[in-house]
């Protein structure tokens, strides 16, 4: 299976490089490249990655609300996003029509990016949609009166290591992230991309879009090196019908009383104190420890001093068969598994999005 | 060096907020995240298509009565890359589906693990720690 998929992601890299009518243009630009980076390989989006992108001022201060103009505050509050009150069925995210994401927002997805470098051209090769980008590294300038495209049009060059991508041309029907942020056609992207170290992939991103933003706004994505790694067929379209029938299943409102057929118990066989360790999803490990209450609640706390946490869970329940479950006020989860000799627990906690940090605790 | 504390917890803190959206076209808030529902599963048919993998299942209660689930998993790209295949689940196999039932109380959920009856599992949205770093 892997053969094939290599030989035609090899085919398409060569396809893009050979089918091309700038081939002549390239070659020529390329004489004139600088020395390069390398910053090939498959890339998968690291778990440090929070859902949406975290947006700073260009001085690196979070921003609560975007700094928009009146004219991109009335498209923002046009733009419904999952989450709240929209599902699937009622937001309006281009996304879900099976429209291409653009930039920056393609960095939000959990699909992993192959980055192709040919003379004169970086290539960012999506697992998601199978979107392209090219970067032409040959010295030319921006396409003049660009017509408009969904993923702009990219030039590059290297700063030593670091692939530095200037980007514009951008049609306005894209959103900045998966939170709605609207952009203009005048918005224009650099981006710095760079290996801190051989395995991690850090991309610097800073927003110019002077008609939607009133001062520049940044923010970053890292990715971690999958070496064996290859791009997946991944096409939007492939089960879309019978999975809306799925959506309006689950994803009506309703008025059934949710009738669970839920392995219920209690919390009694775990309440007093625990001590383990928590894997968080990074790879880092930090000791943790539990207390668990015979009124159903229970805490697991991080214990190092760099990054103290607490999650505080109530309707904690332990079934016969030693599953234990429980839920923070903000929608956390803990799953996790109570051993027969009743002395350990594992377990994942589960945020509302997905990702899982391992628990480990005993009896202390 | 206030800022600088500030802005150290402020990156410590945001690693735990770990999240990234498995659901390329869709959130998670049809599910109720305040429930974990455990049901032993016969299943009836794995759709391992991308961009959503769905599991319908059937589950038995103790008066006998037979009632079918559907169950929404992350896309085949990403649970293959997580020891899953197409043939990971057969017509009829038994297993137990852990997740979270959806709000509107229609027989659906979202998949977050799979435990098998000789005791091994496989992710569903819960990610293993070393899915990435």
């Amino acid at each position: 299976m892997k053969l094939p998929t290599r030989i035609v992601t090899l085919a398409f890299a060569a396809g893009i490089v050979c089918s091309s009518p700038l081939l002549a243009q390239t070659q020529a630009g390329s004489q004139a490249e600088a020395a390069t980076g390398d910053l090939t390989g498959v890339w998968y989006p690291s778990s440090v990655n929070t859902f949406n992108f975290i947006w700073t001022d260009p001085q690196g201060q979070p921003l609560k609300t975007l700094p928009f103009t009146p004219w991109a505050q009335e498209k923002f509050k046009a733009n419904h996003p999952i989450g709240g009150e929209y599902t699937e069925l009622t937001s309006n995210d281009p996304d879900f029509a099976c429209l291409p994401l653009g930039v920056p927002n393609i960095y939000t997805h959990a699909y992993p990016v192959e980055i192709l470098q040919v003379p004169g051209r970086t290539i960012l090769f999506f697992e998601y949609e199978h979107y392209v980008r090219q970067i032409f590294t040959d010295s030319r300038e921006h396409v003049k009166d660009a017509n408009p495209t969904w993923m702009g049009d990219s030039i590059g060059k290297w700063e030593g290591d670091t692939l530095v991508v200037d980007s514009t041309g951008f049609n306005d029907k894209t959103w900045l992230d998966v939170a709605g942020h609207p952009h203009s056609e005048a918005l224009h992207i650099v981006e710095r991309m760079h290996r801190p170290d051989h395995d991690t992939l850090l991309i610097d991103i800073s927003i110019d879009d002077p008609q939607a933003y009133t001062t520049p706004l940044k923010t970053q994505r890292k990715y971690i090196l999958k070496p064996g790694w290859n791009i997946m067929e991944y096409i939007c379209e492939d089960n879309r019908v019978v999975f809306n029938d799925f959506e309006k299943k689950v994803g009506t409102p309703g008025t059934k009383a949710a009738e669970a057929v839920a392995d219920s118990g209690s919390s009694q066989s775990i309440v007093g104190d625990w001590k383990g360790t928590i894997a968080l999803a990074d790879g880092r490990s930090f000791p943790a420890a539990g207390v668990f209450s015979a009124s159903s609640t229970g805490t697991i706390t991080v214990t190092d001093p760099s990054a103290s946490l607490k999650y505080q869970f109530q309707n904690v329940a332990v079934s016969a068969g030693g599953t234990i479950t429980a839920i923070t006020a903000d929608g956390t989860n803990f799953l996790g598994e109570l051993s027969q000799d009743r002395k350990q627990i594992t377990g994942d906690i589960v945020l509302s999005s997905g990702t899982g940090h391992k628990i480990s605790l005993g009896r202390f | 060096m206030k800022r600088e504390r500030f802005t150290r917890m402020a990156l410590a803190i945001g690693c735990f907020l770990v999240s990234l959206p498995l659901w390329a076209h869709h959130g998670a808030s049809e599910y109720d995240m305040t429930k974990i529902v455990s049901l032993r599963a016969t299943v009836t048919e794995l759709q391992f298509v991308n961009p959503h993998t769905l599991l319908v299942f059937t589950v038995k209660d103790d008066s006998g009565k037979v009632t079918e689930w559907e169950g929404e998993l992350p896309s085949p790209n990403l649970l293959s890359r997580r020891g899953w295949s197409r043939s990971t689940l057969k017509p009829g196999d038994q297993v137990t589906v852990i997740g979270a039932p959806a709000r509107n109380g229609e027989k659906g959920m979202q998949v977050k693990k799979l435990v098998f009856p000789d005791g091994h599992e496989l992710p569903g949205t819960v990610l293993p720690p070393d899915s990435s770093k």
